[in-house]
């Protein structure tokens, strides 16, 4: 019996017990109905949407050229580190940067700020920041191409797309940690997106087709900040999700992955789905839980899309309901994740200050922090578990409060019928968060 | 109308509030029922792979002695508490004795063939 470092996923939650379960479940349903008979009858949170700006001197500070330089640089330094560890790194999650950096410091450690500060991916994306650079210097050399126009109907499918193979490859994949995996992911994935950017423009393609652009661009609506017009504007939480046009095709579907990934990845800890899959080798078992995921994914999807189908009946409507209440999933898709990852973010997370110390695993100890040793219970279960029952109430609160609002823009003079598109989403909306709770309870 | 309607948010919230303070069991901190004797647990993962994952449930606090025994050469992994010991067929089974003081669910890995084999579920 030898001690050995480990990471990523080390400790797991204990499932949220039977009674808690229930009890999230009714607050659940009679807050759904009582919010019929509470809400606003006029809109209400697409006016704050644009917020209310700070002060200049402050937005120039923000929003300077020599601040997204620096932030660009250093992202793309922190990439190239990341990428190198990948490489050449030792081969164990333990003592390599790569996947922990990917899948907590990156993929769930950006979630918290970016819901609190805003769109900090726009500055930190180190593809966008090199290909903006390469843009700059190729318009300095006269070697500027006009890039071709980006097919409107494509919208943000590749980007849907994209969520899907990070998912995969996170989820169904037999060795999601293994750094040469994630080497080999991280060059098709700056290939993928060089190229496009190349083609269409980076203004084009980051928007629509990448796929973190447009994921932390959806959940960066619900943060009491944002840019508007130059300036920084501050606002309540959550109300960028109202008011504006429709989004652009393919961004129900990136939502379906968003949420469908999370279920699929509570769904995939289940004793049931282990006790399924635990004897299957490498290939079939990564084939079955791709085929799991898509299903969870596709399940999200297709009861999105009957809700819509009964909306549209119920309001005899042939409005695009599909696209206008899609916002009002991103509190769900948000608080899916918060729940699911927060304890995983906080205890995996302190293994980044051992592994900065020597990201390749070679011996270092750059910093000195090589001997920390990270507090693996940092909360009580019973912490957790309100936490994660908490937060998908509110998140089901915030959900049904922006589909409400939205229907209300929708048929402005008509309250019964903004409200009789209501009954199937909040359906829905029970549905996708008992669902989520179900998950955590489950052993 | 717009009082009533405050009324009733309120009511809800307390109503919800007072549910939740009477479905909550009581206590806590249940260290002081934590079985003095330690948990003993074989794991014997036969040729055909471990079939239904045994889950080993065990008190924070409480000793636990663990043996493995594998039908190939393999080191078994105790995720989280991260103790490791190899095992393999003929050998003395791989053992593992340590106190489960961190509360959660843990996976006992095989590296080579199968991944999981068990878990061990703590609980507070």
């Amino acid at each position: 019996m030898t001690p050995l470092a480990h990471g990523v996923g080390s400790v797991q939650d204990l499932p949220v017990p039977q009674w808690l379960f229930l009890y999230g479940a009714g607050v659940v349903l009679v807050v759904s109905f009582a919010a019929l008979a509470l809400l606003w009858r006029q809109p209400l949170l697409a006016r704050h949407a644009n917020g209310r700006p700070l002060p200049a001197g402050l937005s120039r500070v923000v929003l300077s050229p020599a601040l997204r330089i620096a932030l660009g640089a250093l992202a793309v330094f922190l990439l190239f580190v990341v990428f190198a560890a990948a490489l050449v790194g030792e081969r164990s999650v333990g003592s390599n940067l790569a996947p922990t950096f990917v899948y907590v410091a990156f993929w769930l450690g950006l979630v918290p700020l970016t819901v609190v500060l805003g769109n900090i991916w726009r500055a930190l994306n180190p593809w966008r920041a090199a290909a903006e650079g390469a843009e700059w210097l190729a318009g300095r050399l006269g070697a500027h191409a006009e890039p071709y126009p980006y097919p409107e109907r494509l919208g943000r499918w590749p980007a849907a797309l994209g969520l899907f193979l990070f998912a995969a490859l996170e989820l169904a994949y037999f060795e999601p940690a293994d750094p040469r995996a994630l080497a080999l992911a991280i060059v098709l994935y700056s290939g993928a997106t060089w190229i496009g950017a190349l083609v269409f423009g980076s203004r084009a393609w980051f928007p629509n087709a990448e796929a973190f652009t447009v994921y932390f661009g959806l959940l960066a609506r619900i943060a009491p900040f944002a840019v508007r017009d130059g300036r920084v504007v501050v606002r309540w939480p959550a109300v960028g999700l109202a008011g504006g046009s429709n989004p652009r095709p393919g961004t129900v579907a990136f939502v379906a992955v968003m949420l469908g990934s999370v279920a699929f990845d509570g769904f995939s800890r289940s004793s049931f789905w282990v006790d399924e899959t635990a004897n299957l080798g490498d290939l079939t078992g990564s084939l079955v839980r791709l085929a799991g995921l898509l299903v969870w994914i596709a399940a999200v999807f297709g009861i999105y899309h009957l809700t819509v189908f009964a909306a549209k009946r119920l309001a005899s409507t042939d409005l695009d309901l599909a696209g206008a209440f899609v916002w009002s999933l991103v509190p769900i898709a948000l608080v899916y994740a918060v729940s699911h990852y927060f304890s995983l973010l906080v205890i995996e997370g302190q293994f980044l200050v051992t592994l900065a110390s020597d990201p390749f695993g070679f011996g270092w100890d750059l910093f000195g922090t090589r001997d920390f040793r990270p507090n693996l219970a940092p909360f009580a279960p019973s912490t957790i578990w309100y936490v994660q029952v908490g937060t998908l109430v509110a998140g089901h609160v915030v959900g049904l409060a922006v589909a409400h609002d939205r229907a209300l823009e929708l048929f402005p003079r008509d309250t019964g019928r903004a409200l009789r598109t209501q009954y199937p989403f909040l359906v829905l909306m029970v549905i996708y968060t008992v669902a989520g709770l179900y998950l955590l309870s489950q052993d | 109308m717009r009082i009533a309607r405050i009324a009733l948010a309120l009511a809800l919230l307390a109503g919800a509030a007072l549910l939740f303070l009477a479905l909550r069991p009581g206590g806590g901190d249940n260290a002081d029922d934590t079985p003095a004797e330690p948990a003993r647990f074989e794991v014997a993962v036969g040729p055909e792979g471990p079939g239904e994952l045994a889950q080993l449930r065990v008190r924070r606090g409480q000793r636990v002695e663990l043996e493995v025994t594998m039908p190939y050469e393999s080191d078994v992994h105790l995720h989280g508490y991260d103790i490791m010991a190899a095992t393999g067929p003929g050998e003395p089974p791989a053992r593992f004795e340590f106190v489960a003081d961190t509360p959660g669910r843990f996976d006992l890995e095989a590296h080579g063939r199968w991944e999981t084999i068990a878990q061990l579920v703590v609980e507070p």
